[in-house]
């Protein structure tokens, strides 16, 4: 421990000194209280303040400036408010863990500050504050930011286990971050996947009182380790104490619908919207699933408020045009589904991807309208693209992709693209059924399902042969029949892990061999990246460890 | 817009408004009394006159707006696990430039490393209520005090003036209701205490919930009001 010593100061006492060389950036857009905060900053010495007068400058200046305190008022006019600034520059790293996000409001604004379990500032100041308040603010969290460092340089290295070491200690020694550490102990121990451990830490903390941020762990925990009933209550209980945690709204529709009550799902995000409707994610999710449930009202109005609310946003997708410009199909306006592609193609001109999207929504418009030529164009130009994409398109896409094909009568690259995924994802029930659902909408459930049992049947085969080469004990013919399977499957996550596995067994009894074990990294970070939750992930990557030559635990 | 506004909500949007008004006017007074401060100016003392009665409105609104809350059922508490000093500290220092222009002396006490869970921006806004009171009602001390006394967290808030009158004293637990206390004539309506007992109930834990007291005597002889956290 304490490898990198050299850099930090003896003490982390705070005097003026400390604050006097940080750069700050003030948001506000009143001018006058603009005036009144740089008069503050410039007594306790401070000389570099930025100033911005809306949120989108503010991303504008986060984006290309570094800046040691962020000064931001919630309410800033039409455009952007405080929380989305703090969300995108979060989300997009313009800021970093070191640097202090203090949120400036005009009261005692609770419902902003439920909103936000997720992305919080470090601290609130209520308006008016005095400049001695201020002062003491910033001077306490800059010695909390340092005391904090270490771990914060850890949790970016992603080296959970120093994390959770040097959580540990600064818990038993008095520290007045106490809260911030346990909240982070929490989140790393969920990271770790260390579900147990997790648990039991959330119900400790919640035997020092109901502190709403345990509780939404613990239902977390429950959720992620299949525990839907325990999830349910957990979050409801959250919302029963507090009406106001919308995090806790959008988890517990989460748990609904992972048992199978969409309605129930619909209803618990329509209070959350009530609460909070200026949130893209949400009103995304409840147009789906109000489209899901056939609630056209709902998914039109919650899609457009999503479009209307990304305009300025950088959670702008092409998904919520083309998912509005459906719905307005399914409900008989494919005129008007047709003005929101043609609005979305000029929003996201140049993204073939986007491209992709559109033109299947089209499709679908042209094909309501009768125009079936045009309706067949539109697929065959999306389908076309799709092949210029330097990686794989995401499943949702590529199977709403083969839904128009089969529409417009392309059964061929439609079921081309359906084995392709199944193959892909053979493990994954939820998306197997998803794939079903599509073949039912369009009547051919039985030919469907001959489809996928078929393209199942080849996967787990070929998985099956793999293992046998590999129990058998012909090491190097399995590890070649893997490595053939994988470049055919490259997106299987189940492949990947047993390539890998294979690879590795082999160098632990011959020996680490640079060519092979770069393979071995390739399969795994592959496996990572497509399900970061994969069950064997945790042996793979320790195998994995101590294959690395001259294993080296490099400090400072 | 459609349909008729609720007053309500008209009321609440412009106490909103009227409470950005105030901040400048407090932010404004703030650089003033800086100014002045090395200057011998005549009106200094005044200024600290203005600033509690900006400090007073300021309560009144929060108060209102949380009343309001209350009204529309919106009223929930936002509680994190604190270090009870830390908040002290804060109280004292937004209130001892105040205080201290009349010659009052603060004094605090709070053991190391207590630490509790509750709303901080409500409790605060209570205990600020109570030390702006001892601006007008101390002779020249205040204590603010914490500390864990059973199951509770105990904030304290003491001072050396005449005390509390007697129809305003609240026994420990004791329920009152307080719609009959409203005094017009002396300004003290009883909604301070209504909002102190409002965010002291609204802080539960398991089947206890919080309370406050409000007692003649104490550790400097004056009034005490205390605000109990379960």
């Amino acid at each position: 421990m304490a490898t990198t010593q050299e850099n930090i100061p003896s003490s982390p006492s705070s005097s003026t000194e400390d604050l006097k060389k940080k750069k700050v950036l003030v948001v506000e857009d009143f001018l006058n209280f603009r005036l009144t905060l740089r008069t503050m900053l410039k007594s306790f010495s401070i000389s570099y303040i930025d100033e911005a007068a809306t949120g989108e400058e503010a991303v504008e200046k986060m984006s290309s400036n570094r800046y040691d305190i962020i000064l931001c008022d919630y309410n800033l006019g039409p455009g952007k408010d405080g929380q989305q600034v703090l969300e995108e520059a979060r989300c997009c790293e313009y800021i970093e863990h070191s640097t202090i996000f203090i949120m400036v409001t005009a009261e005692n604004t609770m419902e902003m500050i439920m909103g936000a379990l997720e992305y919080q500032p470090d601290d609130y100041l209520i308006k008016p504050f005095s400049k001695e308040a201020l002062e003491k603010k910033l001077k306490n969290l800059s010695t909390k930011k340092e005391s904090l460092k270490d771990i914060e340089k850890a949790v970016e290295k992603k080296d959970y286990a120093s994390v959770i070491a040097l959580c540990d200690e600064q818990i038993s020694s008095h520290t007045k971050s106490l809260s911030d550490l346990l909240k982070l102990k929490g989140e790393i121990l969920i990271k770790k996947q260390a579900y147990a451990e997790a648990a039991a830490f959330y119900e400790k903390v919640l035997g020092m009182g109901n502190l709403p941020w345990a509780m939404f762990g613990l239902g977390k925990v429950k959720f992620i380790t299949g525990d839907y009933n325990g999830a349910k209550s957990v979050f409801e209980k959250i919302i029963t104490k507090n009406n106001k945690i919308v995090a806790a709204y959008d988890w517990l529709a989460k748990t609904h619908e992972k048992m199978g009550n969409d309605l129930e799902a619909q209803r618990v995000l329509q209070d959350a919207v009530r609460i909070s409707p200026k949130a893209i994610l949400r009103q995304r999710t409840l147009g789906n699933i109000a489209h899901k449930n056939k609630d056209h009202v709902t998914a039109e109005y919650s899609y457009k408020e999503a479009v209307k609310q990304g305009k300025h946003s950088f959670l702008k997708r092409p998904s919520d045009y083309t998912c509005l410009a459906k719905v307005l199909v399914d409900k008989g306006s494919p005129v008007e589904s047709l003005e929101v592609l043609k609005d979305a193609g000029g929003e996201f001109s140049g993204n073939p991807e986007a491209s992709i999207q559109i033109s299947v929504a089209e499709s679908l418009a042209f094909k309501k309208l009768n125009r079936e030529e045009d309706a067949g164009k539109a697929v065959q130009k999306a389908y076309k693209l799709v092949a210029t994409l330097p990686g794989r398109l995401s499943v949702d896409i590529e199977l709403e992709l083969a839904k128009a094909l089969y529409l417009t009568g392309d059964e061929k690259s439609g079921k081309e693209i359906v084995r392709h995924v199944v193959q892909s994802n053979h493990d994954n029930q939820e998306l197997l059924g998803n794939v079903q659902a599509i073949f039912k909408d369009l009547n051919i459930e039985d030919k469907g399902r001959e489809i996928i049992s078929t393209a199942l049947g080849e996967v787990i085969k070929l998985n099956n042969d793999g293992i046998k080469l590999f129990q058998d004990g012909n090491l190097g013919r399995a590890i070649n029949f893997f490595e053939q399977a994988v470049d055919r499957l490259p997106d299987n996550k189940t492949i990947n892990a047993n390539a890998a596995h294979a690879l590795m067994v082999y160098m632990q009894k011959h020996g680490s061999q640079p060519r092979l074990l770069e393979k071995a990294t390739l399969y795994i970070d592959r496996v990572k990246s497509i399900d970061p939750l994969y069950k064997n992930l945790e042996i793979l990557t320790n195998m994995h460890k101590e294959l690395i030559p001259e294993a080296s635990h490099h400090g400072g | 817009m459609e349909g008729k506004m609720d007053f309500l909500d008209i009321l609440a949007s412009t106490l909103h408004d009227m409470k950005n008004s105030l901040g400048i006017l407090f932010n404004t007074l703030e650089e003033s009394i800086e100014q002045c401060k090395d200057k011998e100016c005549s009106s200094y003392g005044g200024f600290f006159t203005l600033q509690y009665e900006i400090k007073r409105l300021n309560h009144r609104m929060i108060r209102l707006l949380s009343l309001y809350k209350k009204e529309k059922s919106q009223f929930t508490i936002n509680v994190d696990y604190y270090p009870v000093d830390e908040i002290i500290d804060d109280i004292m220092i937004q209130n001892k430039p105040l205080l201290s222009s009349k010659g009052i002396e603060i004094e605090t006490d709070c053991p190391e490393g207590l630490f509790w869970t509750f709303d901080r921006s409500l409790v605060s806004g209570v205990l600020e209520n109570v030390l702006n009171n001892s601006f007008r009602y101390t002779k020249d001390k205040v204590r603010i005090s914490a500390d864990k006394e059973g199951e509770y967290l105990s904030l304290r808030i003491e001072d050396n003036g005449r005390g509390y009158p007697e129809y305003m004293l609240v026994d420990e637990k004791e329920e009152l209701s307080y719609k009959k206390t409203v005094d017009f004539d002396t300004g003290s309506t009883g909604l301070g205490l209504y909002f102190s007992m409002l965010v002291a109930k609204s802080h539960t834990n398991e089947n206890r919930e919080g309370y406050i007291s409000i007692l003649n005597g104490g550790a400097l002889g004056g009034g005490a009001f205390t605000i109990y956290i379960p």
